[in-house]
């Protein structure tokens, strides 16, 4: 009877009896979280603020009037002077305790760079610094579950520690999440990461100075970064030719080289870039994961009538090109106020939501069907369980291994087709930074030296979206063991929306 | 009280607890095309009285299922009435409905597919409970002065004997009771009075959760069915088959149901483990008075746990009765071709195996009159035939049967549109089958090559050669019809000339015994011979 006593107890009561493992694990990551709380806070407003712009120009447009702008003002102010305080919060791998950007004086000596290090190894220090604070931050999480199931968990053994167990031991899905974490945190991390900031180097060049040593007059100049871009652009063979991995004439480092017009940093483009890819593929896939698995549980539970009517609405929207119903949205919406929004980005993400959405649906609607016939859903309604429930609890769990390995597989179908788009000079308005662009801008300059600029982007969309396949592959063959082998993802494999 | 107490009461319980009045469930897969429906229930009547367990037994596909998930409105009836406690169920829906799902609960054949292998067992035995927001904690106030009452706190005040909490109000204090199904102690309620004039007002306070109520349930839920307490977090992956088709009961026992349809439970199970389950099925029902409808297509295990059987074929039901009675001394000659499927172990037993011909018919279009007609041994035949032999009359039978089931498969739109064209006429081998209809022996045999050369009109004269001239002209028309193009007609002549009442009209359900049993058959009419002598006359011939 004692052993019932204390399965019987709530989790809280649970922490209470053993606290120990708990709070050493929650102590770290606080510890962990504090180091980067400058970061975090500013993520977090500038998530708000993109929202709250959102919200505040749809209102605008829905409703007009003069109440909105006093309303948004004071969101707008509200929300500036907490991106101040994020600001000011202290963050510990950020460009301003690591600078990468200095000068060099003729004896050698780097001035202004963290340490006096070389601006190479500088940045090379923060950008390892920052993915080794991702990885052990993930890993601490990753301790954290570990923590509770040793701990914790009444349960000796769930269907999911199987799971677990087969992706530990997936090679190939291993190798793609590692990519994805790779990805995503440069986008995550870019301000961080990237040699110089994104409003430094494209948005506000003309308001940035850079500080250089001039042998001519053999004292330090100072040259604002428009100028300085322009001067250190990459346009081909004859004219000057920043590739990988050198410094320009003022002493900026560039990882990947620059580009040709206006010549920013490549790096510095591609990491702000890898936020809007991801930002638009989450949005498209999240929309079109909520549209496909909501339809395939409703056509699964009901059939008859509802069932006809979405395959029919699917199949419509299938019928059509999507890259022609995607061309179409630009243009017809390119003055609209819903276009303003992340440069054409919210648009262009539910657009691609709307034309994805039905091959995933037909992707689930087979084990929608079957988990449909199993005798438990039944069971839960011999004894009065609400459908909307039924299809929650009894339904979607085993849809949403299904979901997430076709959204995965998706997902790197949005990024080519909206790298497509802006190669096609389409899609994300400059000066928003987007992979896409940055092919077709280098386009011209592929046999010359100036190769990089399409090259390289190029290089990093195949890795990406293969990267995500793989990790499709392996959550796949983690939820269902039986799948192995066969190809069940090949329809969701990336088809790169026609572009 | 003996077992045998027990049964005499159970009998003498005037009111049935279900009642069912010419159910039809009819599944519509045809869709738009307006196709004939499945009729997989088409007019069942019976009644179960309270703590019977009736038997339903039958081949697969005879509607069994249909009509256990009919009785708890798993499946929407298309026509009658199931009356539970008098109510009629099926035309409940929303919260009605909900409240009466307590009362009726269903154990599915496959436990592997009726646990959510996801949720833990006791989340599993839990959720019906977390439905119906278990317990409700309807209070009876036991006031000696009759004064009217009312309830302040938790709970809900009901008239009803099966209160959750009752309250005896006394002059000082209030004594209280729990109702045995709610794991909670007496202490943990909080009653006070305050009175009013000729009104009293009970406040009433739970010291325990629900939460906690409801997990105390399921774990006396898993001792009640022969699990562990500790098996409350474990999966379904980690049972054995019977251990979790006991979950499976332990959780439509959730509710304390009255009434439960077994839907073959131990059918997917091993033989020693059936037993097992099956006893502690037989220990539920008297621990908790439970009225059973028992689906089975094991004889020997309904046998062994009913109490009456029904016998269903096809949508209907055949035979209904005492078990033993039934087993003993079958009077449908469904029932009895059945029975004898029986292996019995008694080396000199005198009742022989009755084999029937082909399979069922598609409940999509069921043949007309009785049901069994197209494969009963005993089908009454008309007086000119009467004295036809054995093996011309199962070939006129046959051919019947293929010619039937021909008129349902030509209904292919490249079948009608071949005909339309005169491209095909239907049956080019038809002399084949007659010859195989009437001669099955020499058709095993090699044919010589002459045989094979010799032209169709020899070779019908061959296989009729056997036939009595009256049978003959009668086929000969047949083929005749057939070869140009015209089955239905061909089949409506065979019909008419060799078909009886078996065919014609429907039978009724003819009592056939002091305790009450029925049987859907013809042959229960007075002008006809009962289906057991024909059945001895022609095992006899054999």
């Amino acid at each position: 009877m004692s052993e019932t006593a204390t399965t019987e107890l709530p989790f809280r009561e649970r922490l209470r009896e053993n606290p120990r493992p708990a709070l050493l694990w929650v102590g770290v990551l606080g510890v962990l979280l504090a180091l980067e709380i400058g970061a975090i806070t500013s993520v977090a407003v500038t998530v708000v603020s993109g929202l709250a712009g959102a919200v505040a120009s749809a209102a605008a447009a829905v409703l007009g009037g003069p109440v909105v702008p006093s309303i948004g003002g004071a969101i707008d102010g509200a929300l500036t002077s907490a991106a101040h305080v994020a600001d000011g919060l202290p963050s510990l791998l950020s460009r301003d305790v690591i600078p990468n950007q200095g000068y060099q004086t003729p004896d050698g000596t780097w001035h202004g760079t963290f340490l006096g290090l070389e601006p190479k190894y500088a940045w090379l220090l923060r950008l390892v610094l920052v993915y080794a604070y991702m990885f052990a931050f993930l890993w601490w999480c990753w301790r954290g579950y570990r923590v509770y199931v040793r701990h914790y968990r009444f349960a000796d053994w769930t269907p999911r520690d199987d799971m677990v167990d087969r992706l530990r031991t997936h090679r190939w899905g291993q190798f793609g999440f590692v990519v994805v974490l790779l990805f995503v945190g440069m986008a995550l991390f870019a301000p961080a990461i990237s040699p110089t900031s994104a409003d430094q180097n494209i948005y506000h060049t003309s308001q940035y100075d850079v500080q250089y040593y001039d042998a001519d007059t053999e004292s330090v100049e100072t040259i604002a970064v428009l100028d300085a871009n322009l001067d250190s652009a990459s346009r081909g063979a004859g004219t000057t030719n920043i590739g990988p991995w050198q410094y320009d004439q003022y002493d900026r480092f560039h990882p990947f080289g620059t580009m040709s017009n206006p010549g920013q940093d490549l790096f510095t483009f591609m990491a702000y870039g890898a936020r809007i890819s991801l930002a638009i593929g989450l949005i498209a896939i999240g929309v079109s994961v909520v549209l496909a698995g909501g339809f395939s549980m409703l056509t699964a539970y009901y059939k008859g009538l509802v069932d006809l009517s979405v395959v029919f609405v699917s199949d419509s929207i299938q019928s059509l090109p999507g890259i022609l119903l995607l061309l179409l949205v630009v243009a017809v919406f390119q003055s609209h106020w819903l276009w303003e929004i992340y440069n054409g980005g919210l648009l262009l993400a539910l657009a691609f939501g709307v034309v994805y959405w039905p091959g995933l649906w037909r992707a689930v609607r087979g084990p929608a069907l079957q988990v449909a016939e199993q005798e438990w859903v039944d069971a839960a309604k011999s004894y009065g369980q609400r459908s909307v429930t039924t299809m929650r609890k009894h339904m979607l769990p085993y849809l949403l291994s299904y979901l997430l390995i076709y959204g995965s597989m998706s997902l790197g179908g949005v990024i080519i087709g909206i790298a497509g788009l802006s190669f096609l000079g389409l899609g994300i308005d400059p000066p928003t930074p987007e992979w896409g662009r940055a092919i077709n801008t280098g386009q011209d300059y592929v046999t010359t030296p100036a190769w990089h600029i399409s090259l390289i982007p190029g290089i990093l969309i195949v890795i990406v979206v293969t990267g995500f396949n793989a990790l499709g592959d392996g959550i796949r063959d983690a939820m269902d063991p039986e799948s192995e082998g066969e190809d069940a993802g090949a329809g969701a494999t990336a088809s790169g929306g026609g572009a | 009280m003996s077992e045998e107490l027990l049964t005499e009461s159970r009998q003498t319980t005037a009111e049935p607890l279900v009642e069912v009045n010419g159910l039809k469930t009819y599944y519509d897969t045809g869709g738009m095309l307006g196709s004939q429906p499945v009729k997989a229930v088409d007019g069942v009547d019976f009644s179960i009285a309270r703590g019977e367990t009736l038997g339903l037994v039958g081949e697969s596909g005879c509607g069994k299922t249909t009509l256990g998930r009919t009785l708890v409105q798993l499946e929407t009836a298309t026509d009658g009435e199931v009356l539970f406690d008098g109510r009629d169920v099926t035309t409940l829906s929303g919260s009605e409905l909900k409240k009466w799902r307590r009362n009726a609960q269903i154990v599915f054949q496959d436990p592997e597919s009726s646990l959510n292998s996801r949720m833990t067992v006791g989340e599993i035995i839990r959720e019906p409970l977390d439905v119906h927001g278990w317990p409700n904690f309807t209070v009876a106030v036991d006031d000696p002065q009759d004064r009217s009452v009312s309830l302040s706190g938790d709970g809900t005040l009901t008239d009803d004997d099966q209160a959750d909490i009752t309250v005896a109000v006394g002059d000082d204090d209030q004594t209280v009771a729990v109702r045995e199904g709610i794991p909670m102690d007496e202490s943990a309620v909080k009653v006070s009075t305050t009175e009013r004039g000729s009104s009293v007002t009970v406040s009433l306070s739970v010291g325990v959760s629900k939460s906690r109520l409801r997990r105390a349930r399921v774990r006396e839920l898993l001792k009640t069915v022969g699990l562990q307490e500790e098996h409350y977090y474990r999966y379904p992956h980690q049972f054995s088959g019977g251990q979790r088709q006991r979950v499976g009961i332990a959780r439509s026992l959730a509710l304390e149901p009255e009434f439960v349809v077994l839907d073959e439970p131990v059918s997917a199970l091993d033989v020693s483990v059936q037993a097992k389950v099956l006893n502690l099925l037989e220990d539920l029902q008297e621990q908790f008075g439970l009225t059973y409808l028992f689906i089975a297509h094991d004889l020997s295990v309904v046998r062994h746990i009913c109490d009456r059987v029904a016998v269903m074929y096809l949508g209907h039901i055949m035979e209904i009765g005492e078990t033993e009675e039934l087993f003993q001394n079958p009077k449908n000659p469904y029932t009895y071709s059945l029975l004898s499927a029986i292996p019995d172990p008694d080396p000199e037993t005198t009742r022989e195996r009755v084999t029937l011909r082909g399979t069922p018919p598609s409940p999509r279009n069921p043949p007309s009159g009785c049901p069994f007609s197209t494969r009963c041994p005993v089908k009454i035949r008309p007086t000119e035939y009467r004295d036809i032999d054995e093996q011309t009359w199962e070939g006129i039978e046959l051919l019947g049967d293929i010619l039937r089931n021909r008129e349902q498969q030509s209904v292919g739109v490249r079948e009608r549109a071949k005909r339309l064209l005169g491209l095909e006429t239907g049956f080019d081998d038809i002399v084949d089958v007659v010859e195989e209809v009437f001669m099955p022996e020499t058709v095993e045999t090699e044919q010589s090559a002459a045989e094979r050369s010799m032209a169709d009109d020899e070779r019908l004269e061959a296989a009729l050669s056997d036939v009595p001239a009256t049978v003959k002209t009668h086929i000969e028309t047949a083929v005749e019809l057939i070869e140009a193009g015209d089955e239905s007609q061909a089949h409506q002549l065979l019909t008419d000339e060799f078909g009886s009442v078996c065919e014609h009209e429907s039978p009724e359900h003819h009592p056939v015994s002091d305790t009450g049993r029925a049987s859907y058959c013809h042959r229960h009419r007075s002008e006809y011979d009962e289906p057991e002598p024909v059945f001895d006359s022609h095992l006899d011939h054999d």
